[in-house]
């Protein structure tokens, strides 16, 4: 097909909690740069980084996190967190929702999908490159 | 050709997650068919020395050498930096019989060869 | 030939691992690669001049045979590292994430994160 261009991917892994470190920050920046250039974007949240999806966070000095990751998801990336370390954390609130594609929890974000590492494999199946931000 | 995949862990088992997580990754990627490459480096070293004893008393931590064996059973490579061992006294004997010691030389083709996609913990 | 970029995070000195990611950059030059190192956030402090440590040292290698080094304007700034407090092997950049994104999609073959 002429003039048809295939939409490079990337793929974001975010480790890191909001707030202790800079990493959710670069993250979402890095996230932002690669959609205005037109690539696909996917951001998955494992480890502590499943923190950032917390929603109501209210920093007062700092680059605000839950804003960011709203502002990707509404530019087009998609956001998965990890279900495993998020059950762990405390936000899983029931059972897999077959329909919504997503375990259920009132304390994140509805940008933000909680979803099993074969999420994340899917992610990886489809990504042009890989980014890891975070980890201590 | 299936999608090549490199996890590279550098951070020793038990006192933090990311041990677990990139091997989680590992066999999460092997089981849907990804050419799936482990390298341990710098502390992650660590994860490869055998006879890691899992008990109720001890850390309340399932052991991460079972997982290592599941990988090596699934066909992925695990790769230590043999620098990073010396370092720190690990032996080949130390470690389990499934891994491979590599030099930084063999470390550097390793990356270029499987390190397309590639995420560090 | 191929590409490696390396995104370093981490501080010098506090841990073995930027000093061993630039070993590695070193062997893929060795090998007849092009590299490129994007320092960011605490990985700024390495572009610090007058380091009695090594790695300074080891920067300006990579600069001399031909390696990139960019560092975040921004996070240096704030660290209160410029003028002659910096090596001049150092590019500064005020939209690195855009580079970032750029050479990891279109130029790299690898993209390392320290």
């Amino acid at each position: 097909m002429l003039g048809v261009e295939i939409m490079k991917t990337l793929t974001i892994l975010l480790l890191g909690a909001p707030y202790s470190s800079q990493y959710p920050e670069f993250a979402i920046k890095i996230a932002k740069c690669a959609l205005d250039r037109g690539y696909k974007v996917n951001m998955f949240l494992y480890g502590d980084g499943v923190h950032a999806g917390m929603k109501n966070q209210s920093p007062k000095a700092f680059y605000n996190i839950e804003n960011g990751l709203k502002e990707i998801a509404q530019k087009g990336a998609t956001i998965l967190s990890c279900s495993r370390c998020s059950a762990a954390r405390g936000y899983v609130e029931g059972e897999f929702d077959d329909k919504l594609q997503r375990y259920p929890s009132s304390k994140i974000i509805d940008e933000v999908r909680i979803f099993s590492l074969y999420g994340f494999v899917d992610f990886i199946r489809e990504s042009d490159r890989i980014i890891t931000f975070g980890g201590v | 050709m299936p999608k090549k995949l490199l996890v590279m862990i550098i951070h020793p088992p038990y006192g933090h997650e990311n041990a677990f997580a990139g091997f989680f990754i590992a066999m999460a990627s092997l089981s849907k068919g990804l050419d799936t490459t482990v390298i341990l480096n710098c502390g992650g070293v660590f994860t490869a020395v055998k006879g890691q004893k899992e008990s109720e008393c001890l850390l309340s931590l399932p052991s991460i050498e079972k997982q290592l064996e599941d990988i090596v059973e699934l066909g992925g490579r695990i790769l230590v930096d043999d620098t990073s061992a010396e370092m720190r006294g690990i032996r080949r004997e130390d470690c389990n019989p499934g891994v491979e010691f590599v030099s930084a030389e063999e470390l550097m083709k390793a990356i270029k060869e499987y390190g397309e996609l590639m995420v560090t913990l | 030939m191929s590409r490696n970029i390396l995104i370093l995070t981490k501080p010098p000195y506090g841990c073995e691992e930027p000093e061993k990611a630039m070993k590695m950059i070193l062997r893929f030059m060795d090998d007849g690669d092009d590299v490129a190192i994007y320092l960011l956030g605490d990985g700024v402090e390495l572009t610090k001049s007058s380091q009695k440590g090594d790695l300074g040292k080891l920067l300006e290698e990579i600069a001399d045979k031909g390696g990139e080094i960019y560092s975040s304007d921004e996070d240096m700034q704030a660290r209160g590292l410029y003028g002659d407090r910096i090596l001049n092997c150092v590019k500064l950049r005020s939209n690195i994430f855009k580079e970032i994104v750029d050479d990891a999609m279109e130029r790299a073959d690898r993209v390392l994160s320290c």
